[in-house]
């Protein structure tokens, strides 16, 4: 049995009720992503409305510059993505694969500097919970603030790095030329997680490094 | 062959677009980082909210196409902020408000009553 292109699952009526379901799934999950990083974000709220002198000395210890420069790099990302989806809606597999891959980078340098400031912080003990154990005072619970710094950060982490993962998939099918102006649902569904993970990283930036 | 278009409209933006929107959020990212370092308090925190509103609303709109979404789609979105902005707004009451009630003392109003009452006496 040869594969049909474009893909059509057995279970649709057409394209169109295919990728309107497709995207309308990705947008359930984006809202449930949405009240998930809430509760942290809550969390943030919680404890900074009970120690907010603790924020204010702990955040000194986050590099601004390593911050901004990853804010710079992730909205970057977001753009070659948003390309990579009008390129693939134009079928310009080339400019969709280019896309991809500039993605792809920018993603793998967002991680590398997130290594750096993690390592730093590690060095000086500055851990959430039993674990902290920096020398330089910070009034309070600053133990809970790098928790919720390692929490928000890590977990905003892991989605980048899944980010990578699907992005790679998309690539490798780019490569085999699977995605065109009929069909490139995949593309724009991996395009709308990669741009919800750079709205949290827009809000964990300046509540992290810019607290003031 | 059918096209995915002739269902669901797919819309493709010009490139000049997403080029404005890239430069407004850096402009956007400039203005954050400006404003913490001029330290105006929670009038800062204020401001980089909105800030960080704005541009995920620019991402959400134009980068994620959310403007030219179906209507559905686009409730399901703004109903996970609505319900996120409910669980912040009922959390942050009861935090607030926590102090004015002390199960030994009875509650705030209690307390208030009585310290009026006590300062009549004197």
């Amino acid at each position: 049995m040869s594969r049909r292109y474009p893909p059509l699952a057995h279970h649709f009526l057409s394209l169109g009720q295919q990728y309107s379901a497709a995207k309308l799934g990705m947008w359930l999950f984006l809202a449930q992503e949405v009240l998930f990083f809430s509760g942290l974000f809550m969390a943030y709220a919680a404890f900074r409305y009970f120690y907010p002198e603790t924020f204010l000395a702990a955040h000194e210890h986050l590099n601004v510059t390593l911050g901004a420069t990853n804010t710079i790099v992730l909205l970057t990302s977001s753009l070659t993505m948003a390309l990579a989806v009008r390129a693939a809606q134009l079928g310009q597999n080339k400019q969709l694969l280019i896309n991809l891959a500039l993605t792809f980078l920018f993603a793998t340098t967002f991680l590398v500097i997130k290594y750096f400031e993690y390592s730093h912080k590690i060095h000086l003990g500055l851990l959430p919970g039993k674990f902290y154990s920096a020398h330089e005072h910070i009034p309070g619970q600053p133990a809970l603030f790098f928790g919720l710094y390692f929490v928000m950060t890590g977990l905003h982490g892991l989605h980048v790095l899944v980010g990578m993962g699907v992005i790679a998939w998309i690539f490798i099918r780019g490569l085999n030329r699977e995605f065109g102006p009929e069909y490139n649902t995949p593309v724009e569904i991996v395009g709308l997680y990669w741009h919800l993970v750079d709205v949290i990283w827009i809000f964990l930036f300046p509540l992290l490094y810019l607290v003031k | 062959m059918e096209s995915q278009s002739e269902h669901a409209e797919q819309h493709i933006a010009p490139l000049r677009m997403y080029l404005i929107i890239f430069g407004a959020l850096l402009f956007l990212t400039y203005i954050t980082v400006q404003v913490s370092v001029w330290n105006l308090g929670t009038v800062g925190l204020a401001v980089a909210l909105v800030v960080a509103a704005i541009k995920a609303f620019l991402v959400a709109s134009y980068f994620m196409h959310l403007k030219d979404d179906t209507w559905f789609n686009i409730m399901l979105f703004v109903g996970s902020i609505v319900f996120m902005i409910l669980f912040f707004g009922l959390t942050l009451l009861d935090l607030g408000t926590r102090g004015r009630l002390n199960i030994e003392e009875g509650t705030f109003y209690y307390q208030q009553e009585k310290a009026w009452s006590e300062k009549q006496k004197e």
